[in-house]
């Protein structure tokens, strides 16, 4: 072996991060170990404390470090609304660009037939007993717009019928800063379908 | 090179998985090349245009460059026509139709006749309910596929089928009637509706799902469907409205309209 055997190990390890190929694995070896062995040490301890304290919040699946996550614990958001995205990457997109003050439940991926994921996978039955507890006013579908986003909103919806929850879904439109003719038909055809008067 | 640089073709995205950090693979089923799995480079960007229409269900005009290997690469996509506007059960079915294509249809094997019968089923599946639609689809799958299932008004011992008697159905020979020790067989009614190409008599109907599953069954591997599980699980947990689902690896009969 020409090169140190820790380093490849290195190397092939950062690989198992998205977007990071050969190439920029290997940067991102060499940088850490040339330059800036204190950061490694912070990634070591940074990496080694989320591994072991990370893990689904028992309400609402969101990554926690708690059995219970910040979001559900508080008591200045309203457990009456429940916001159902598919990611927690989701949770963070929602928190940082609106003023929602409900609460969150995270699927973790969506319904999809064809792959075999089904209302278990999902922890529906998480959700089903928290609408079932009659604490819940509304259920905010967030899920994505294609095709398994719809399918996984509309059993969600059925769910929130059989519970006498009220669910609403988050619009779908032309984006702000958005030219009418460079957005894409479905996504115009919806935004004329959900048109809203104005009061 | 023509051939190898097929050109807005008609087709539909039955499946798509992602592929490396921001491109798809796409299961798609087109008209004149059949089933073929071909990479969308970028299509998971955040901007990328392909994403919204390289959606299920949605008729699309589709072209691809085929290399050495297994999968093309997809040169370009536009929309030819509207999604269906499936939701609900009609969505549910709609992955089931795909699911049996991609199970029952080999790569690289055209098939138009598969194609348009695939296309029409989608476009009735908002209409109406949805297991007549299903039957129908599934009936002539298997007719389309070199497997036809020999139903008649006749039976094999020479006589008109009775709507009110007990037949065994073998798919390769017909319909027998059936003796005291053959299990629960299916009636002369199911038999000739499906003869006559008659699937919305709801009398029937969970008969003839069974009839078809069992006829579909020996084609899949050995492997049960995905989308019948999932569709199972829904129905236990009470979140299907109307309870029409697909047939295949669902002999069960419990919990049907009859």
């Amino acid at each position: 072996m020409i090169f140190s055997r820790h380093l490849q190990s290195l190397i092939d390890a950062l690989r198992a991060l998205p977007g990071v190929g050969p190439r920029s694995a290997q940067r991102m070896a060499f940088h850490i170990l040339e330059r800036d062995r204190e950061g490694g040490q912070d990634l070591v301890r940074a990496l080694t404390a989320a591994l072991d304290n990370v893990s689904q919040c028992g309400q609402c699946r969101m990554l926690s470090d708690e059995p219970l996550c910040g979001v559900c614990r508080s008591d200045r958001r309203d457990a009456g609304l429940i916001c159902v995205v598919e990611s927690p990457a989701d949770v963070m997109a929602i928190e940082q660009a609106t003023d929602y003050s409900g609460r969150y439940f995270v699927l973790m991926g969506h319904l999809s037939p064809l792959d075999g994921i089904g209302p278990e996978e999902l922890g529906l039955e998480l959700l089903e007993q928290r609408l079932a507890s009659g604490e819940v006013r509304e259920l905010i579908l967030a899920t994505n717009p294609t095709v398994e986003g719809e399918a996984t909103a509309s059993y969600l919806m059925d769910l929130a019928r059989s519970c006498q929850v009220r669910a609403s879904r988050i619009a779908h439109g032309v984006p702000i800063g958005g030219e009418l003719e460079y957005v894409d038909g479905g996504t115009l055809s919806h935004a004329f379908q959900g048109r809203l008067e104005i009061k | 090179m023509s051939t190898r640089r097929p050109q807005l073709q008609a087709g539909y995205v039955l499946h798509h998985r992602p592929y490396r950090d921001t491109s798809l693979v796409v299961d798609v089923f087109t008209r004149t090349a059949g089933r073929l799995a071909l990479v969308a480079r970028g299509a998971r960007r955040p901007r990328a245009s392909q994403r919204s229409l390289l959606q299920p269900f949605r008729p699309l005009l589709l072209s691809w460059r085929l290399g050495g290997g297994e999968m093309g690469t997809l040169t370009a996509v536009e929309a030819d026509g509207y999604p269906p506007g499936l939701s609900g059960d009609a969505l549910m079915s709609g992955f089931y139709l795909n699911e049996l294509v991609l199970r029952l249809l080999g790569r690289h094997d055209p098939n138009e006749a598969i194609f348009d019968l695939y296309a029409e089923t989608l476009a009735a599946l908002p209409a109406g309910p949805t297991a007549p639609v299903l039957r129908r689809f599934e009936k002539l799958l298997l007719d389309g596929l070199g497997y036809a299932l020999p139903v008649h008004e006749t039976g094999m011992d020479g006589q008109t089928l009775d709507p009110d008697s007990r037949y065994r159905f073998d798919p390769e020979s017909g319909a027998w009637p059936l003796a005291g020790s053959e299990g629960r067989g299916y009636s002369g009614r199911t038999l000739l509706a499906l003869a006559r190409a008659n699937y919305d008599e709801p009398s029937v109907q969970p008969e003839m799902r069974r009839l078809l599953a069992e006829a579909l069954q020996p084609h899949l591997g050995g492997k049960p469907l995905q989308t019948a599980r999932v569709m199972r699980d829904l129905t236990r947990r009470g979140l299907r409205q109307t309870r029409s689902e697909p047939s295949a690896n669902d002999s069960d009969d419990k919990g049907d309209p009859s």
